[in-house]
């Protein structure tokens, strides 16, 4: 029995270790919470997650969770949420709790909260309009599901008491079988990461498509061994994933070397990159306010001047 | 094929300090849409209706999907402020109603981030579903859709799944149907429907009402 049953996420058979900051939200709301895991082969991942004060460690092991599938996954958490009398559902936020914990919380007749900050009183912080405001939000009802912003809260801190192990036997519920995982690829990027790297290439929105991103932004990164970025607009428009995002909502970052292309420079782009020792600007409209802030500006179609800036630099 | 294009009406995101917040189709659906469109193009789809929820206001909206080229457009007469519970069940008494085979959707609204309608949806239906969706295909005889998608384990990596649709209503039946709940439409006459959806058919349907504030 525990009042909070807390989701953890595994990556190729390991812990996600930012996964573990939910069981901070749990004990800030207070109450017993028992931690589940699905998939296969879990006793070694089940045995290491004993000593951070949880009721139980519940695993879910079957082959038909081998793979992360929403649909299947939706149906095994409710069941152990009814089993475990559960009446609150936590994960950290990722891109596989905000898959599946929607769904739970529609078969298990909650509301939900994404991205959840901190807890005010009887009502929880979350961002809204991409992070720049904040909204606190009250529940209704003794039903809740919460994804936790895991850089909102701290790692847990191990107890010296061993949590019991539990296993959940899923084999008696029909699971649905309608999704078949075809197959995951790493995607091989030799690149820095953005936050640590001395140079940094961004795009906006003029760089049109993913492949253009890839070729002009990418390309010029590769060459001068930077990291990639890019505005909110290009982010928004699908071009690139979330986590290139620069910005006040997005990273915040000073390389040695910034170079913009296509970008304008609106307020919330610049304050993520105004620590920036060199910036360097290329776009078409010379009124842009980036090039009040640039070290270096140049006024032209991004689409000519950045091959040749590409073959220019391999050849040095 | 038909497919439903459900899409939220939004202050823009591009609109500088100094402009006045004018609403438009929050930009993640308008993505959405625009596959959709891509897909008939291909002849992968037949038909595409794109929905939203409000009041008059957003016909502005409904305006701009049609131009865009959907082949008609519904609006939910709901004034209430909705969570994504609540957006999720209203679409799930639609989708019995519109019976189509693909429901597509932007990943999260940019007003409210919450990223939650879609897949609430789904698990209202029994549908499988594919989030963070860059691209979607259609097998052979489109009885699955081959969906790709971007997730961010300690390394990013690109996941594909195939995920069976629903089957397609008998032709006949879904013709009755249509003429029944809605005006004459098709391509060529593009209409916006103002759907009024039976609230109490929704929740009966779909569960019960849960709000927050």
């Amino acid at each position: 029995m525990a009042a909070t049953l807390i989701l953890i996420e595994l990556d190729s058979g390991k812990v996600k270790r930012a996964s573990l900051n939910a069981i901070t939200l749990a004990q800030q709301l207070g109450g017993d919470y028992a931690l589940l895991l699905l998939g296969t082969d879990l006793e070694e991942v089940t045995a290491s997650l004993t000593g951070y004060g949880a009721s139980a460690v519940i695993a879910a092991e079957d082959a038909a969770l081998a793979e992360p599938t929403a649909d299947r996954y939706a149906a095994v958490i409710v069941e152990a949420l009814k089993k475990a009398s559960a009446n609150t559902l936590l994960a950290s936020s990722s891109t596989f709790s905000k898959d599946i914990l929607p769904r739970t919380a529609a078969l298990f007749d909650a509301p939900m909260l994404t991205d959840v900050l901190g807890i005010e009183g009887p009502a929880f912080r979350r961002p809204i309009n991409a992070g720049s405001d904040l909204a606190l939000v009250q529940l209704e009802g003794d039903r809740r599901v919460l994804t936790a912003r895991a850089t909102a809260f701290s790692a847990p801190s191990a107890v010296a008491e061993k949590s019991p192990i539990e296993k959940l036997d899923v084999t008696a519920l029909s699971l649905p079988n309608d999704t078949e995982f075809i197959s995951r690829e790493e995607r091989k990027s030799d690149r820095p990461d953005l936050g640590e790297a001395r140079v940094v290439v961004a795009g906006g929105r003029p760089l049109k498509d993913t492949e253009t991103f890839e070729r002009l932004v990418g390309g010029l990164a590769d060459v001068l061994g930077g990291a990639i970025g890019a505005t909110r607009a290009a982010v928004d428009s699908g071009m690139v994933p979330n986590d290139y995002q620069i910005g006040q909502t997005g990273k915040i970052i000073a390389p040695e070397l910034y170079i913009g292309l296509g970008i304008s420079g609106a307020i919330q782009h610049l304050a993520g990159i105004k620590d920036s020792r060199v910036i360097v600007a290329i776009n078409k409209d010379a009124d842009a306010p980036i090039f009040q802030m640039a070290t270096y500006g140049l006024v032209g179609d991004l689409h000519e001047l950045v091959p040749q800036l590409i073959e220019s630099l391999r050849e040095v | 094929m038909k497919i439903l294009v459900p899409f939220k009406s939004v202050p823009d995101p591009y609109a500088g300090p100094s402009g006045a917040a004018k609403s438009v189709i929050n930009p993640f659906d308008e993505i959405a849409i625009e596959e959709a469109l891509r897909m008939r193009e291909r002849g992968d789809a037949t038909e595409i209706t794109g929905v939203t929820i409000g009041v008059a206001a957003v016909d502005e909206q409904i305006r701009s999907a049609l131009a865009m080229g959907v082949d008609r457009a519904l609006r939910i007469e709901d004034a209430r402020a909705l969570d994504p519970y609540a957006i999720a069940r209203i679409l799930c008494a639609l989708v019995k109603k519109e019976a189509p085979q693909v429901v597509m959707m932007g990943k999260q609204a940019v007003d409210d981030d919450s990223n939650q309608a879609g897949q609430m949806l789904a698990g209202l239906l029994g549908w499988p579903q594919a989030t963070f969706v860059s691209k979607i295909e259609f097998l052979e005889g489109k009885t699955h859709a081959r969906c790709t998608a971007l997730r961010d384990h300690n390394r990013p990596a690109v996941e594909r799944a195939a995920l069976r649709l629903p089957p397609r209503p008998d032709e006949g039946a879904e013709k009755t149907d249509r003429s029944a709940h809605l005006r004459a439409t098709g391509r060529g006459s593009k209409t916006s429907d103002h759907h009024t959806l039976d609230r109490a058919a929704a929740e009966a349907h779909c569960g019960h009402t849960r709000r927050f504030g």
